[in-house]
């Protein structure tokens, strides 16, 4: 047992004085990692802009289809009329065409809604249109997407579009104000009011208002935000579709004619086959409906990343073969101011194996800590690089540059620098253990 | 079965030819070695004395012929069979003494053992050494402050910490003076007859070779047995230790196989020590 220590205390301390002159030797791993780590920031960065901005955050194979007289183009000017509707039978034959994997309808509710709110003492109300998509909508899309359902007697569940979140920033900044993240917003109570004819069947949960102004009624409902979202850039809010499903039928009723409550407003549909997507559209031309699709974009945006990729990976293999080269030869070196040491130790008994595993060992460990060195070294320069770069290039102020702190870049970055440490000692390694040991311990 | 055991040397090497290039170093190499027997092996220098050393500890693979050690050829072993072998059976000295500077001498010692795996109370062995061989003073010193003298017996202590059967030294002497190089011919004597290790010693020491149980010289790539009548008649035969005349037969016996080649080189060698001498 002591001899067992007092081995690994040798060990160490021989290795230790190994590890500080290879130390010096490697330095060059320092700058891949960081070079690596910068890299993996800004191109996370980029992607994710690009994603957020440039693609919405539709798939690849998910297209949208309006009605022909709708600009597509300009859903903001669209939404203050809200639009042109879909008719049913375009409807009908949108869903019995084998073309997609899924189809969903975006729907909204006929009668006027206010949102009514205090925030910071300020009593305001304003219109706020109500839509809904299927809820399967949104699998993969939001988080807890299975959960957006309305519930009789609880407030009722909303996404806002994600702009809307900007405004209130952009307010609540110029008014000196903290701003809000998405996570401070979910389940921020806010009070729909929804404006019908007649006075709906009694509604569980909402607080019926008779107010007979004008023949019209009133109905409170207390709502409150489920998520954020950029699908849709139409003013207004989404509810859960059996909401709006539920809320139109018994004002259909006690309307006391028939009334659907709600219409048509577009498709997301999923197309089974990229590819044959040109034949799709010509099908739905001849509906009257036109294709809105981010294909384009993201395949341009995507070719620029593979692009970036490729270069960046370029220059990143060649900074390893270099830095392998140099640490090589410096190793060469090490292996040749310590043929002494090695060869001594051949004769006193150590194997082969052992000298070649303790030299890549040694060489890993170096790399390893290289690779944390670098890891801090890329974020906090890419973070200080971050703050400055909209003064440098105003053209890209408008992307968040968030570093890459998680662990797997950590252990990417420790596991690839302990790799091309250890690489570029296998070879000074099997020298070592061949050195010729009489030349050596001769001097 | 008993007789056969008996007759298995410690160490016995066998038909060894070694080429450097197309330079024949050793081509006809044949000895075997006892315990607490001290064979000598002497040679001009650059003859191959080193290599020979280096194909017995098995760092060096001759081109032919076999190096049994205890019956079992340790030429067929792989490399972490013959390290083994080396970390616990075989002891080297040399001229240079080769100790590690960034270690003390007590260290030093204890270094063979870092790569033993069966070594067991290897710092109070180390102790009982450094006792021994009278070593006390200088244990916690750095090589580099010690005398040759001091060094070689560090070295030495090193050579017998795993305390293995062979002991090969290189030179050990050859940078020494006088004194102290007697001090360690005398240890080598006391080490072999109190602790039955054998020796291998390649050396130019007179000393070291008038108190050796065999001397071999190494002249044209071959290993001659040399007579001993010359020696005695330099020195009384009444020197040498008793255990020899038992041990000596069996060395003679080994020898017998390659008789008339011996023989031959014998007097190819004794022409050629006379032919120096005129010069
Ligand atoms: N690895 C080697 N490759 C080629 N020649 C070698 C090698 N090692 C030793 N030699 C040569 O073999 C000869 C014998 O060397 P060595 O055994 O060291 O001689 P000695 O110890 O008798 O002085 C020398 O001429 C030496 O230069
Ligand atoms: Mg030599």
């Amino acid at each position: 047992m002591v001899h067992l220590l007092r081995s690994i205390y040798y060990g160490l301390r021989s290795s230790f004085k190994s590890i500080i002159t290879s130390f010096f030797s490697s330095f060059g791993i320092l700058f891949i990692i960081t070079f690596l780590i910068i890299y993996l920031s800004f191109r996370t960065s980029i992607s994710d802009f690009i994603d957020e901005n440039l693609l919405g955050s539709l798939e690849i194979d998910e297209i949208e289809i309006l009605p022909i007289n709708e600009k597509a183009d300009n859903v903001y000017a669209a939404s203050s009329r809200q639009g042109a509707k879909l008719t049913i039978d375009q409807v009908k034959a949108v869903r019995e065409m084998d073309d997609f994997s899924e189809v969903f309808t975006l729907i909204m509710l006929d009668y006027r809604v206010r949102l009514r709110g205090e925030m910071f003492g300020n009593r305001s109300t304003m219109i706020l249109p109500l839509f809904a998509i299927e809820p399967e909508f949104f699998k993969n899309k939001i988080p807890k997407w299975d959960q957006f359902y309305y519930k009789p007697g609880r407030p009722l569940k909303l996404i806002a579009p994600k702009f809307t979140l900007v405004m209130l920033n952009n307010y609540l900044y110029f008014n000196g104000l903290p701003q809000f993240k998405i996570e401070d917003l979910k389940g921020f109570p806010m009070e729909i009011q929804i404006e019908t004819l007649k006075s709906p069947r009694p509604f569980p949960g909402a607080k019926i208002e008779f107010k007979e102004d004008k023949g019209k009624t009133h109905t409170d409902l207390d709502v409150s935000v489920f998520s954020f979202t950029n699908v849709t850039e139409r003013i207004g809010a989404i509810v859960p579709m059996d909401f709006i499903t539920y809320f139109s039928k018994r004002a259909e009723v006690s309307s006391g004619r028939w009334k659907r409550g709600y219409h048509y407003l577009q498709f997301y549909a999923k197309v089974k086959d990229i590819k044959k997507l040109p034949e799709t559209v010509d099908k739905l031309e001849k509906l009257g409906l036109q294709v809105k699709s981010d294909r384009g974009i993201a395949d341009k945006a995507n070719q620029v990343m593979k692009i970036i990729d490729a270069f960046s990976l370029t220059i990143v293999g060649i900074l390893i073969l270099l830095t392998i080269v140099s640490i090589f030869n410096a190793n060469l070196n090490v292996v040749y101011h310590m043929s002494h040491k090695f060869s001594l130790t051949r004769i006193l008994g150590v194997t082969k194996i052992r000298i070649i595993i303790t030299f890549i060992v040694e060489a890993a460990i170096v790399g390893a800590i290289y690779g944390i060195i670098g890891y801090y070294a890329g974020n906090y320069l890419f973070s200080y690089a971050a703050e400055s770069i909209s003064s440098f290039l105003p053209d890209i102020a408008g992307i968040e540059f968030v570093a890459q702190r998680n662990r797997e870049v950590f252990m990417i970055a420790m596991g690839l620098s302990a790799l091309v440490s250890a690489s570029s000692a296998l070879l000074p390694a099997i020298f070592a253990s061949n050195i010729n040991l009489f030349k050596a311990v001769r001097r | 079965m008993k007789k056969n055991k008996q007759n298995i040397s410690l160490l016995k090497v066998e038909n060894i030819k070694l080429k450097f290039g197309s330079r024949m170093i050793l081509s006809d190499v044949n000895f075997s070695v006892e315990p607490g027997t001290i064979t000598v092996i002497t040679g001009k220098s650059g003859c191959g004395k080193t290599t020979l050393l280096g194909i017995i500890s098995g760092l060096l693979k001759p081109n032919d012929g076999k190096v049994y050690f205890k019956g079992k050829n340790i030429l067929r072993w792989g490399d972490i069979r013959r390290s083994f072998y080396r970390s616990k059976n075989i002891g080297f000295i040399f001229q240079f003494f080769n100790l590690l500077n960034d270690y003390s001498a007590f260290e030093n010692i204890l270094l063979p053992t870092m790569f033993n795996p069966f070594a067991r109370n290897a710092s109070k062995k180390a102790k009982e050494l450094i006792e021994y061989l009278n070593l006390k003073a200088i244990s916690s010193n750095h090589p580099e402050t010690l005398s040759g003298g001091e060094r070689q017996r560090i070295a030495i202590a090193r050579a017998v910490i795993n305390n293995p059967d062979i002991i090969l030294a290189d030179e050990p002497t050859g940078n020494l003076d006088d004194e102290s190089a007697e001090d360690i011919n005398n240890l080598f004597i006391k080490l072999a007859k109190e602790n039955n290790k054998a020796f291998v010693i390649v050396t130019h020491d007179h000393r070291i070779v008038e108190n050796s149980d065999f001397h071999y010289h190494l002249s044209d790539t071959a290993l001659v047995l040399q007579t001993k009548t010359k020696n005695r008649s330099k020195k009384p035969a009444a020197k040498k230790p008793s255990s020899i005349a038992k041990i000596k037969p069996a060395g003679k016996t080994s020898q017998n196989k390659s008789d008339s080649t011996s023989r031959k080189n014998t007097k190819k060698a004794a022409k050629k020590t006379s032919a120096k001498k005129t010069k």
